[in-house]
């Protein structure tokens, strides 16, 4: 059994990290590095925490497979929760992969990959930024993908609320940018007035008989 | 989850590159939602618009003013999809470029034929056309020179939808204009066409004044796909598809006849077996609609399906609708032929009953989607037995009156299912439960339209606070016992819904309306109604007062609102000019698209059915085997 060369990273705050040649290859700019001939060292990672990586160093061992397709590693492998050091992936080389296991192991992997990105926003942008310096694409498009189900179908107040912006437009501007926004057919400040007024949703129906007989007034 | 954004690190302050990425993936209206949040959003979104590839917005109806800034000059885009309803040929073009490989023009009622022809002239690298509707609006002119243009001009063409009347082509050398489409066209689909219009074109004929050497040339050499509304469906109509289309994998025909069919224009039992001659049949579709006339493919039997069973093993697909001759024999014999059926639709089979499935499980089939609609005969035995095809996604069991609770049962078990019709049948709250715990956490679309013992507790039979969460579509229309309760309760139990439909109930007021608009506060932040269509049309105590609560803000994203016939014009015409993407109802149409097909089922009362079931049973004096025709029992059906 031929080992595998080892490579280590190191983060930003200092961690070190070892990982296989086949996991480090996953990410186009650590592969760059390699064979510039910068392997012989630590392999420097300003830009990424050790909490990032750790997140990084997961996807790629579990895409390993993917570009590998000879090889498949074991699914029941086992992590060391100690950051300094990693065990070598048994590899299991398997009999000839018939079409049923084929379907069985996208469907193990997507579920995987649901799980994975399960993560706080902060994570996430970090990990978009990981995955974009270290060229890993997709890591990359899975957790722009997650971004953008958190965009999907809301309001311009949603979406400043759910990731924190800030209004910066002048009256006028915004003014101009409603118009194009017409589509989506609301203005925050109507929903900032029915939000102060409505609570929660939880009306018994003599609440409702109630509202009813105070708005009647508005009909036209 | 990702929920807490008080610590997080704003998202405008990520580098342009990885914004974009994200953008990318987001539908117009939610990019045009970012590009409100804020300056640097805004810079980016309108970056993004330069260089989007997929276009689509077909949900509403946008006029020009709103399409022009985001229509930006774009190299890359690929695929425009629009709903048209409010341009005409002075918008050409914007939606007509270059680059385009995939384009998709809905509702394109107000523009002439040049539309055809400006596509022709300038999206040489289409491979993917629909038209919809084009020209119909009065006054609008459409030539045969424009689809001249068209055809000759998107030499790369894989997949053409003119889903407006061909007919209006006729034209003598209409067979020469198709005869300049592209050699890689493989799939058609036709709006209308008559089907001698389709018989002259496919067939090779000797023209008039040619010496009998010079053929013209075949059309559509290499189609795949064939879907086609005509007249009628005729023997020669099928035998010439099937003859001359020699990679034939999918055959969709459907027609809609105005008076009853004589037997030289109709399908018959030697006119079924000539399908599939090449042997590549995968799909096939033959459907009667009953919009304008109640008729049935009268001279097509048993006999006839067996025989076009046996030639059929390979089909993935078989949809049958107005074939109300054929028993459970044939039915079986499609079953027990084709291993490899995953679509099963049956619609007015009157004949058939639970025997079709009484030994299914024996067969090695794995159903995905099964529709038996009108089929009056069918039990919930039938259903128990369908069910062990586990791998159920779509589940149509319209108006079979006879189904109940036990067949709820059954299908409480199936783990895919995605879409289930119940409409018309005898259920009660207490079958709905059984879907409660297993079905529901993967149900799409839900209707029991018309299942008149359900009660307000059928809400909470179907909806509990863990249950439910990914219904989208559900139809409650038809149910005398549903009130503003049940409502009230659906409004609680936050499911997500973007279609929800509550047509004819009685006893529906103006408090359902107010717990629908509710604004919906969690750890989220807070969600305005989620309800894309709302169809309210004909429900007893809803006044003029629940307009109150389809003003903005209330509902945000409604597009499609059914409403009463007796309302007040003046408001509703208040309302759609308040809310442009608004499209109000009153006439009692159905919205949208739902699952409403052109089998002219809607239209029909049950009393109309019986009658259609009382001729039936009352033709099938002897085994017709070996028969073709019936002229003498015709005038009978004529009464």
């Amino acid at each position: 059994m031929a080992s595998a060369k080892v490579f280590v990273l190191r983060t930003c705050d200092g961690e070190t990290f070892e990982i296989d040649e086949s996991v480090a290859y996953v990410s186009e700019t650590i592969k760059n590095m390699i064979e510039d001939g910068f392997g012989h060292d630590l392999i420097p990672l300003p830009n990424v925490s050790s909490k990032i990586l750790l997140k990084v160093i997961e996807y790629c061992r579990k895409h390993v497979s993917n570009f590998e397709s000879s090889k498949k590693t074991s699914n029941g492998d086992e992590k060391d929760k100690d950051n300094d050091s990693w065990k070598k992936e048994k590899e299991a080389v398997p009999e000839v992969e018939k079409d049923a296991e084929e379907k069985a192991r996208v469907e193990e992997l997507k579920e995987w990959e649901t799980t994975f990105i399960d993560i706080d926003q902060q994570v996430l942008f970090d990990l978009l930024q990981a995955a974009n310096y270290l060229n890993i694409k997709g890591l990359l498009v899975m957790a722009a993908e997650k971004a953008a189900s958190m965009i999907r179908g809301k309001t311009p107040e949603q979406i400043r609320e759910t990731f924190n912006i800030k209004n910066d437009f002048t009256p006028e501007e915004y003014e101009d940018i409603r118009k194009k926004d017409a589509m989506n057919d609301f203005t925050p400040e109507e929903y900032e007035e029915i939000r102060k007024k409505i609570a929660d949703n939880h009306f018994t129906p003599e609440e409702y008989e109630q509202i009813r007989k105070e708005n009647a007034w508005a009909i036209e | 989850m990702a929920t807490s954004a008080s610590n997080a690190e704003p998202l405008e302050l990520l580098p342009s590159a990885i914004l974009a990425t994200i953008l990318e993936k987001l539908d117009v209206p939610s990019i045009c939602s970012v590009a409100s949040t804020c300056k640097t959003l805004n810079a980016c979104a309108s970056q993004i618009l330069s260089f989007l590839p997929n276009f689509h917005l077909l949900d509403l109806a946008a006029p020009i003013d709103l399409l022009r800034p985001l229509l930006q000059p774009n190299p890359f885009l690929r695929s425009l999809k629009i709903d048209c309803s409010r341009l005409d040929d002075s918008d050409i073009e914007y939606l007509v470029r270059p680059s385009l490989h995939e384009l998709y023009l809905h509702n394109c009622e107000d523009f002439s034929g040049r539309l055809l022809s400006a596509v022709g002239g300038r999206c040489v690298n289409l491979r993917s056309l629909y038209l919809g509707s084009v020209a119909e609006k009065r006054g609008r002119a459409i030539h045969i020179s424009d689809l001249e243009e068209l055809l000759s001009g998107c030499t790369q063409l894989e997949s053409l939808s003119l889903m407006f009347d061909v007919s209006i082509f006729l034209h003598h050398n209409f067979s020469q204009v198709w005869a300049t489409a592209s050699a890689k066209l493989a799939a058609l689909e036709i709006g209308y066409i008559s089907s001698v219009m389709v018989t002259e074109l496919l067939s090779p004929t000797l023209g008039p004044q040619q010496p009998p050497s010079h053929m013209q040339p075949l059309v559509f050499p290499h189609i795949q796909r064939l879907s086609l509304s005509v007249d009628y469906i005729t023997d020669t109509l099928v035998a010439t598809i099937s003859k001359g289309l020699m990679s034939l994998s999918h055959l969709d025909l459907r027609d809609a006849p105005i008076i009853e069919p004589t037997m030289t224009f109709d399908l018959t039992n030697p006119g079924l077996q000539l399908i599939n001659q090449h042997g590549k049949l995968k799909y096939l579709s033959l459907i009667r609609s009953q919009e304008y006339l109640q008729t049935y493919f009268r001279r097509v039997n048993d006999l006839g399906i067996l025989l076009m069973a046996d030639k059929c093993s390979n089909m993935e697909s078989i949809s049958l609708g107005g074939f109300c001759r054929v028993t459970d024999t044939g039915f079986r014999a499609i079953l027990h032929s084709c291993s490899s059926l995953q679509k099963l639709r049956v619609s007015h089979g009157i004949q058939l009953t639970d025997l079709v499935f009484h030994d299914i499980s024996a067969t090695s089939l794995s159903l995905t989607n099964v529709s038996l609609i009108w089929c009056n005969l069918l039990t919930n035995l039938a259903i128990v037995r369908l069910v062990t095809n586990l791998g159920l996604m779509y589940l149509d069991l319209r108006d079979c009156r006879n189904l109940g609770d036990e067949a709820l049962q059954a299908i409480g078990m199936l783990p895919k299912l995605k879409t289930l019709l119940l409409d018309g049948s005898d259920i009660s709250d207490m079958g709905l439960s059984y879907l409660r715990h297993g079905v529901m956490r993967s149900l799409v679309s839900l209707s029991v339209r018309g299942c008149k013992r359900l009660t307000d507790r059928c809400i909470s039979a179907i909806f509990d606070y863990s249950s439910g969460k990914v219904l989208q579509d559900l139809d409650l229309s038809n149910l005398p016992n549903l009130s503003d309760n049940g409502i009230l309760l659906l409004a609680k139990s936050r499911v997500p819904l973007m279609e929800l439909r509550m047509r004819e109930c009685p006893l529906i007021g103006d408090t359902s309306i107010m717990a629908l608009a509710s604004m919906q506060v969690d750890e989220g932040g807070w969600h305005g109604s989620t309800l894309r269509l709302l169809d309210l049309y004909n429900c007893g105590h809803i006044t003029s007062l629940s307009f109150r609560w389809f003003k903005r803000p209330y509902f945000p994203r409604l597009r499609c609102l059914g409403v009463m016939r007796s309302v007040n014009r003046d408001m509703v015409d208040a309302l759609e000019r308040s809310r442009p993407f608004l499209c109000v109802a009153c006439r009692g149409e159905e919205l949208g698209t739902g699952h409403w097909d052109s089998d002219g089922l809607y239209g029909q009362d049950q009393e109309e059915v019986d009658e259609l079931e009382q001729w039936l049973l009352e033709g099938e004096i002897e085994s017709d085997y070996g028969e073709m025709g019936e002229g003498g029992s015709e005038e009978e059906m004529e009464d």
